[in-house]
């Protein structure tokens, strides 16, 4: 099943969903963009490739976005910090 | 590590105090009345850059003091998270689960490969060799195709007390995935000598 997962202070959190139930995909996008407007960068993974960064080319706004895909596996993170 | 303007900080170990400026604008030096200094610092690995100022002239000086060392309170939660994963049930059940997350990211052989050796390495889009170690700075390898001279090394990570493992599966996705991650992460770390120093004894012995 396809998930978003994103580390918190108990280790990742996982959220999955039926990408055939409409509620369930609804759910995990409005989690998906809370996550984007709270800054969080994301990576699609594939499995046996290598992850990459989502990131779109929206043609008519001429910028990249990063659209909710209800059937790929997800990482959500915010940007790291120097340290 | 970023450095807070506006505070009185007495470095440990440094011996310097900084006094902040009460002007209201430290960018273009308003005057006040009185000669005072502000201070504009960037802050590099272990290194703080300071430029001396003087509000009332509205310019400021170029001499540049450079501080080495760590502020205390940086030290004080490096150490507060390094405990916790020690001695904290919670947070050592958090770096289980982690560790799985870990596992399930970098895939069965490599993540076997980092249980043997400690480290797990990765290739990054530019061709840079980077080691990653749980609550340890990303070692970046001086030669791109083999050896085991570092570099130096790069710090971020995420916030503390999110398990060690989390952040290593975010370095390695940002410098995997692609050009523009991998730069984003070299230009949001701090840059450090190789192996250390460390603010912790356990960690400088392991660097």
């Amino acid at each position: 099943m396809p998930s978003i997962s994103t580390p918190s202070l108990e280790g990742d959190v996982k959220l999955s969903w039926n990408p055939d139930n409409a509620d369930e995909v609804k759910n995990a996008k409005d989690h998906f963009d809370k996550l984007k407007a709270s800054g969080h960068i994301f990576f699609r993974l594939k499995d046996g490739a290598k992850a990459s960064r989502m990131k779109d080319f929206d043609a008519k706004a001429g910028e990249l976005t990063c659209e909710f895909d209800p059937k790929a596996d997800i990482v959500a993170t915010p940007i790291p910090r120097g340290g | 590590m970023p450095f807070d303007t506006d505070s009185t900080t007495a470095f440990a170990g440094n011996r310097l105090s900084l006094y902040t400026s009460t002007c209201d604008d430290n960018t273009t030096g308003a005057t006040l009345g009185a000669a005072v200094m502000y201070i504009y610092s960037t802050s590099t690995s272990a290194t703080t850059n300071i430029t001396w100022g003087n509000c009332n002239t509205g310019g400021f000086y170029s001499t540049s003091m450079q501080v080495r060392g760590f502020r205390q309170r940086d030290i004080a939660a490096v150490r507060e998270d390094y405990d916790a994963v020690k001695k904290d049930w919670k947070r050592r059940r958090a770096e289980v689960r982690a560790r799985r997350f870990l596992r399930d990211i970098i895939g069965a052989w490599a993540y076997k490969h980092y249980r043997r050796r400690g480290w797990h390495e990765v290739r990054g889009s530019s061709g840079t060799r980077y080691r990653l170690r749980p609550g340890m700075r990303v070692q970046v390898m001086k030669h791109p195709r083999k050896g085991e001279e570092v570099s130096h090394e790069l710090c971020a990570h995420l916030d503390f007390g999110i398990p060690w493992y989390d952040s290593m599966v975010i370095q390695h996705l940002m410098l995997t995935s692609n050009k523009e991650s991998e730069e984003q992460f070299v230009a949001v770390a701090n840059r450090h000598d190789a192996h250390g120093p460390y603010p912790i004894r356990e960690l400088e012995a392991a660097a």
